[in-house]
């Protein structure tokens, strides 16, 4: 759906939902999802529908998804770093096994 | 002398004479300023690098193989090397998520000040300030069309940033839709960059344009009606342009496959991949009104006839600029209030103003306290927080946060001015 205009030189190594990406450095977590073909970012939590990035400047909340075992993390807002953990969320987030109110 | 960079939330001072919040032109501009006076001033930005929507990246792109982007954007480098270059602290990847009056506590022995609330690096704080400046900016006003949620329609801003900041060029079937300047300026951009657009269905109300026709002459002898010119002529002549669209939905299965716009009575149909959604842009007042300010389009503060909040306490102020374009770059404006473009208010009557069957998506118009007032824009050639004109006003609602999540119909706000995003 997207391409890059110009290939990076130098590239990150990160995963999401354990598929191994690359990215450019500098590069939002959402920008490197969507450069990959990444379609689905997460479920949304009440209707359960593939929600994907709909602002990329940190207004809409669209694009959450768990970073490092966090969830709720807008990709947009977090750059791409060496080794980065990304899944796709699936409903809401989760702490200690229940979901906050 | 650099700005100070600072990364974790211990390294941030307890108190500061002036929190700025935004790095954006207005932000970047109240920096440089403040800087050459001997304050403490503190510059919260919530995206890792300076420059805002207007400048995204302008630190990391190379004007070489992003020429492109037009000089009105390259124009930015020299306000983020100004700011580079002043003696001021600089907290990116920043959030504030509370403004506040501080209460009793003096502020070192000079009245009450503000209370900021900031995240950073996974770590909270509340900051002091004795003055902060909103310089927060805009965002685009959401377009809530059936089929909004699918993936792959995101707005143009979203495409944008998306191209400005990684370098994405969207490909397969890509259709724009909507509305205004910045819609345009990005189909320029986009062809610059190589990218094929399938179709722009422009949803411009042709029914205003005697109203816009008194305006015309002023905004002839403005900078910005040449640009609009070019855009115009180059997105006229280089891709498939729909008129008159009065209507628009989004379909597919787990993802956009299809656009159908209504033109007159009939509905059609065109493929898509990426659809870029585009209507204008609202100031982002969220801050101004939970710290209780009073709105008035051009600053936010707390007059002292309201008397009971805390908040209009001699030495505690809030300034909000909805200032976009840096003095240097503001282009000479002429005097009667121009709208632009003058054919760009949109038609109260437009089919997705009927209520949405669906829950709020974020901040939206409806959403932000203050939907039942004009936000007008402006451009001010004195920087930013100066009034330039007599604006309504603004009253922000109570209930504004309880509306957000059932269905409702979007009221649009009119566009007064409308400043060009490069």
């Amino acid at each position: 759906v997207f391409h890059k205009l110009i290939e990076p030189q130098e590239t990150l190594a990160f995963t999401f939902d354990g598929k191994p990406l690359k990215a450019a450095r500098g590069d939002s977590v959402a920008a490197a999802l969507l450069a990959a073909g990444v379609i689905a970012f997460r479920h949304s939590a009440v209707g359960g529908e593939p929600r994907a990035p709909y602002c990329m400047m940190g207004i809409c909340f669209d694009c959450l998804v768990t970073i490092d075992g966090i969830a709720n993390r807008q990709s947009c807002q977090v750059d791409v770093a060496e080794g980065m953990v990304v899944q796709s969320q699936h409903g809401p987030r989760v702490i200690d096994g229940r979901i906050p109110e | 002398m650099t700005a100070q960079i600072i990364t974790t939330a211990t390294d941030l001072a307890p108190a500061y004479d002036i929190i700025i919040v935004g790095a954006g032109p207005a932000g970047l501009t109240a920096a440089t300023e403040v800087a050459a006076h001997s304050i403490s001033a503190l510059v919260i930005n919530e995206s890792s690098e300076p420059g805002g929507q207007m400048y995204r990246a302008i630190t990391r792109l190379s004007p070489e193989a992003y020429e492109f982007l037009g000089p009105d954007y390259w124009q930015g480098t020299a306000l983020v090397d100004a700011f580079h270059a002043s003696r001021i602290s600089y907290a990116p990847r920043t959030a504030v998520w509370s403004l506040a009056p501080a209460g009793d506590a003096p502020f070192n022995g000079a009245g009450a000040g503000l209370e900021v609330g900031i995240s950073l690096a996974g770590e909270a704080r509340l900051l002091r300030a004795r003055h902060v400046i909103l310089a927060t900016g805009a965002f685009e006003r959401p377009m809530p069309v059936p089929g909004w949620t699918l993936p792959g329609v995101m707005t143009a801003g979203a495409g944008q940033v998306a191209l400005k900041s990684a370098g994405l060029v969207p490909e397969g079937r890509v259709v724009l839709a909507g509305c205004g300047p910045m819609l345009y300026l990005l189909v320029y951009q986009l062809l610059a960059a190589g990218a094929r657009i399938s179709a722009v269905l422009d949803t411009t109300d042709r029914r205003q344009l005697p109203k816009a026709v008194p305006y015309l002459p002023d905004f002839t002898r403005s900078a910005y009606f040449w640009k609009g010119v070019k855009l115009l002529v180059k997105v006229l002549s280089s891709v498939r342009f729909v008129r008159g669209v009065t209507g628009l939905e989004a379909v597919g299965n787990g993802r956009v496959e299809k656009l159908r716009f209504r033109t007159g009575r009939k509905w059609n149909e065109i493929d898509a991949d990426v659809v870029m959604l585009h209507q204008g842009v609202v100031p982002d007042i969220s801050l101004a009104s939970s710290a209780g300010c009073a709105l008035n389009g051009t600053t936010a503060s707390s007059p002292s006839s309201q008397g009971s909040t805390a908040m209009d306490r001699p030495r505690s102020a809030v300034f909000q600029s909805l200032v976009t374009v840096p003095p240097s770059a503001a282009p000479p404006w002429p005097k009667s209030q121009a709208v632009w473009p003058p054919w760009a208010r949109w038609p109260p009557s437009a089919p997705w103003t009927r209520p949405a069957k669906r829950t709020c998506k974020g901040p939206c118009n409806a959403c932000l306290p203050g939907f039942d007032a004009v936000v007008p824009f402006s451009t001010s050639s004195t920087g930013p927080g100066t009034p330039s004109a007599s604006r309504p006003t603004m009253k922000p609602s109570s209930a504004a946060a309880k509306r957000c999540g059932r269905a409702r119909s979007v009221r649009p706000l009119p566009l007064a001015r409308l400043v060009p995003i490069s």
